[in-house]
């Protein structure tokens, strides 16, 4: 702060023609400052003041004579050449006038060439969108449209019907790309998106009070629902482990009964064929319900180990490898014969591991986040 | 800068509001070095700050009746607005089209009267001037503007944040920020000179000004 009105009162010393001793720490500024001063003596050529001075009092007289803004930009723009200059004249010794674009003009003129610009950018998009098809980078744009619209629909029948053929675009989108042999977004966008619009049709129907309207849209929402699940289980035997287990998602969401899986337990113990004392054998009892006959366990997406009994709500499968190993595959699940899977959402819980032997490597604390309980404890 | 006719500044601002021929000759003759300094401070080309200066003093007229100006402070940032407004506009003008060639002319006065004496300093002014333009628009807007307001049309520290609308200690200390932001890139554009041309005897250059 000090050093700034010290400069201050240098540069006024300097401004009015002292001599300024400035300190070492000032004296670049002041030395930049004394640049610009010679400035201070500059003045326009007489000839040049006067002829403008004659120019500001002509459109003076010309503005009281007819204040008319329309010849402040004729004037603006009447200049005239001089072997030294250009100076303005007035409007009676105005050279030809041609059109200007007023500064705000000119603002208004690029923000409505850029909201126009806008607007089409953002047409062409949703026009473009119209036809995408799942899986592709403008989809997301569609089942926007698709959702607005949906919204903006006011009578739940018609809502309903929009939906139920939405879920129809994607039904057939679905088919489409399995006939293909498609897989991921593609497969799983138009899965999502039928499942979505069916529930947002049976959801609408719930609203529509007309009977007639009602009945007629309940049969073809259960036209759909039996059509799905036709091309759903279909589909299934040619897709991976991983994408029946969206398939049969869907197939549950729309009401089909498909297996769900509720728990898993792990109980390790050491396996006997291991001459040397460490191998592990691991007992994976998943529990659930809708198990079929001949129903594997899923490890990683894959079916894996050997199962040991199904049952409609249990599937006891053993795999030669140690519960924590097991553990760290990944969601474990069941896969059945018609194809239908489903996995755990929950981690497993340990019910029992085996006692390291001594040439074992010691089991270190947490590496089971706590679920290890070291004893066998009941299942519940 | 204080009105230097007998008729009070305020009366003939609103004489001139009304078109009034002589109080507007009083206005302009008042502020004509301070636009055409203005203008000069920024453009490398006097004909050039004379033009614009035109179109300032045109639109002055122009737009006088709406101007809420009541006192010479408050006049001079109106017209000062309109000046850096067509200096904007020339800017944005040239950027449409092919930059001209300007120089200043042999008799144009960039250098002190002492210095006249001394062909080796008005060579130097000459050439130098363009880099003080360059260096002046590396600034900021704001340091600009403190730096024109208080070195070149002279007001002082309390009229310049009257005419931008700060406190003077602002004003102060963007002025002391300006002008060493300025010394730096004048002290880079003096280094790449003699850089460039080595056999240039330096222009010696002290710490006592006059």
């Amino acid at each position: 702060m000090e050093q700034e009105r010290e400069l201050d009162y240098l540069l006024s010393q300097l401004l009015t023609g002292r001599r300024v001793s400035a300190p070492e720490r000032l004296a670049p500024l002041v030395d930049a400052a004394s640049v610009l001063t010679p400035l201070r003596q500059a003045m326009p050529s007489a000839a040049f003041a006067s002829q403008l001075e004659g120019s500001v009092l002509r459109r003076a007289r010309q503005l009281s004579a007819d204040p008319q803004p329309s010849a402040h930009d004729a004037l603006a723009e009447t200049l005239i050449e001089t072997p030294e200059r250009r100076v303005p004249l007035s409007g009676s010794q105005s050279a030809p006038v041609r059109a200007r674009t007023t500064p705000s003009a000119r603002r208004l003129l690029w923000a409505s060439v850029i909201a126009a610009t806008l607007v089409c950018l953002i047409g062409g998009v949703f026009v473009a969108a119209a036809d995408a098809e799942p899986g592709g980078a403008l989809y997301v744009v569609r089942r926007l449209e698709q959702n607005v619209r949906a919204q903006l629909t006011a009578n739940a029948a018609d809502r309903a019907q929009l939906h139920l053929d939405n879920a129809q675009a994607a039904l057939r989108a679905f088919d489409a790309a399995v006939a293909q042999h498609a897989q991921g977004a593609r497969l799983t966008d138009a899965l999502d998106t039928f499942v979505a619009e069916h529930l947002a049709a049976r959801m609408s129907l719930s609203a529509v009070t007309d009977t007639a309207a009602h009945a007629q849209l309940a049969a073809a929402l259960e036209e759909q629902r039996l059509q799905a699940t036709s091309d759903l289980r279909a589909a299934l035997p040619a897709q991976d482990w991983p994408v029946r287990v969206t398939v049969t998602q869907a197939l549950g969401a729309i009401g089909v009964v498909v297996p769900v899986v509720t728990q898993v337990t792990l109980s390790e113990a050491p396996d006997p064929a291991d001459s040397r004392g460490d191998g592990r054998v691991t007992t994976v009892t998943v529990t659930g319900v809708g198990f079929q006959t001949g129903a594997q366990l899923l490890l990683r997406g894959a079916p894996a180990g050997t199962a040991l009994s199904v049952s409609d709500d249990t599937l006891v499968a053993q795999v030669r490898a140690a519960a924590q190993a097991v553990a760290s595959q990944g969601a474990v699940g069941v896969g059945n014969p018609d194809g239908t899977a489903a996995i755990s959402k929950k981690d497993p819980i340990f019910v029992s591991r085996a006692h390291p032997t001594p040439s074992a490597e010691p089991t270190k604390s947490g590496d089971d986040n706590g679920k290890h309980k070291g004893t066998p404890t009941p299942t519940p | 800068m204080t009105w230097p006719p007998s008729l009070p500044f305020e009366t003939a601002l609103v004489r001139a509001k009304r078109l009034d021929e002589r109080s507007l000759s009083l206005l302009y003759a008042r502020f004509l070095p301070v636009v055409y300094r203005f203008h000069l401070a920024r453009l490398c080309d006097p004909h050039l700050a004379e033009d614009l200066t035109a179109e300032t003093f045109i639109a002055m007229v122009e737009q006088i009746a709406r101007a809420r100006a009541e006192d010479e402070l408050t006049f001079a940032a109106w017209l000062l607005g309109i000046a850096r407004n067509k200096l904007l506009m020339y800017y944005r003008s040239r950027r449409s089209r092919p930059a001209p060639v300007y120089g200043v002319p042999d008799d144009f006065p960039l250098y002190t009267s002492a210095d006249e004496d001394d062909p080796l300093a008005v060579l130097t002014a000459r050439e130098s001037w363009s880099e003080v333009v360059a260096a002046l628009n590396e600034l900021t807007e704001e340091q600009r503007n403190v730096v024109l307001y208080r070195c070149v049309l002279g007001y002082s520290a309390e009229e310049v944040g009257a005419l931008l609308h700060k406190q003077a200690g602002a004003i102060r200390a963007l002025q002391f920020r300006a002008l060493a932001s300025l010394a730096l890139r004048l002290s880079a554009q003096r280094q790449d000179s003699w850089d460039a041309a080595p056999q240039r005897a330096p222009h010696a250059k002290g710490q006592t000004h006059e």
